[in-house]
């Protein structure tokens, strides 16, 4: 039987994926509702984010089998998303007229969205060996 | 909002951020200490926000409204609320999140600053 994902580090991993997924949610939530027009591919962007934040969050809080792989795919997203925006919006800023959470590879967000799925996949690994 | 709040909740949240990384480096619980570091933290935002508020209703708009709400729910409920978390941790990790929270407090604070402008 596999160790708990969800004590220990895992606890601090779900606290803040909590709060980015609230934060990404919300920034969204604000973007599209009052300023959709001025940058919708950024927008959408920030949405997409937000729902692997929370889709993520939830599969570390149940921490069985089926929460490990659902956290599992949405921290292997993340890292191909900040990884190709990241790239991105440092090549090619004009497609990008106002930031998302990936953009600069997450500086705005002190480059937790980068360091954040690495932590999470390295995590889920230590736990759990079998699934890796 | 007078700029010496901002301040003073600037630094009671980097010392609340110092003790509890401190006490999760020595592989300590969160502890009384770390608890009264939140009640002053939590009293410091409720300041701060009470003051924002009121100079609102003083008359000065906030440059982002919405924006400005949200931060502020978050500063007010974030202490409180990694406090709550890192207690259902009872080990080093419990520290590491209330020092992690406490570190995004002057985020919060910086933020806040810019979305209800001078």
């Amino acid at each position: 039987m596999a160790r708990p994902v969800n004590t220990g580090l895992g606890r601090v991993l779900v606290f803040v994926y909590g709060l980015f997924a609230v934060a990404a949610t919300c920034r969204a939530a604000v973007q599209i509702v009052l300023k959709f027009g001025e940058a919708p591919v950024s927008y959408l962007l920030s949405a997409l984010a937000a729902v692997l934040y929370i889709v993520a969050t939830v599969g570390l809080v149940r921490g069985d089998a089926g929460g490990r792989r659902l956290a599992q795919v949405c921290f292997t997203v993340e890292l191909i998303g900040v990884l190709a925006v990241g790239t991105l919006s440092v090549l090619q800023p004009q497609d990008f007229p106002d930031a998302t959470v990936w953009s600069g590879f997450g500086e705005g967000y002190g480059y937790l969205p980068l360091v954040l799925p690495v932590l999470g996949l390295v995590w889920l690994r230590r736990r759990d060996p079998a699934t890796a | 909002m007078p700029a010496v709040l901002s301040t003073v909740t600037t630094i009671v949240a980097l010392l609340l951020a110092a003790l509890a990384l401190l006490a999760a480096a020595r592989n300590r619980a969160p502890d009384r200490v770390q608890f009264v570091g939140t009640v002053v933290v939590s009293v410091a935002a409720v300041v701060l926000v009470g003051a924002a508020i009121v100079s609102w209703i003083g008359g000065h708009t906030p440059v982002e409204i919405t924006t400005f709400l949200g931060y502020a729910l978050t500063m007010l409920l974030l202490p409180a609320g990694a406090w709550i978390v890192g207690r259902m941790e009872p080990t080093r990790f419990g520290s590491l999140i209330v020092g992690v929270a406490a570190l995004i407090v002057p985020v919060l604070v910086l933020r806040i600053g810019q979305v209800f402008g001078g």
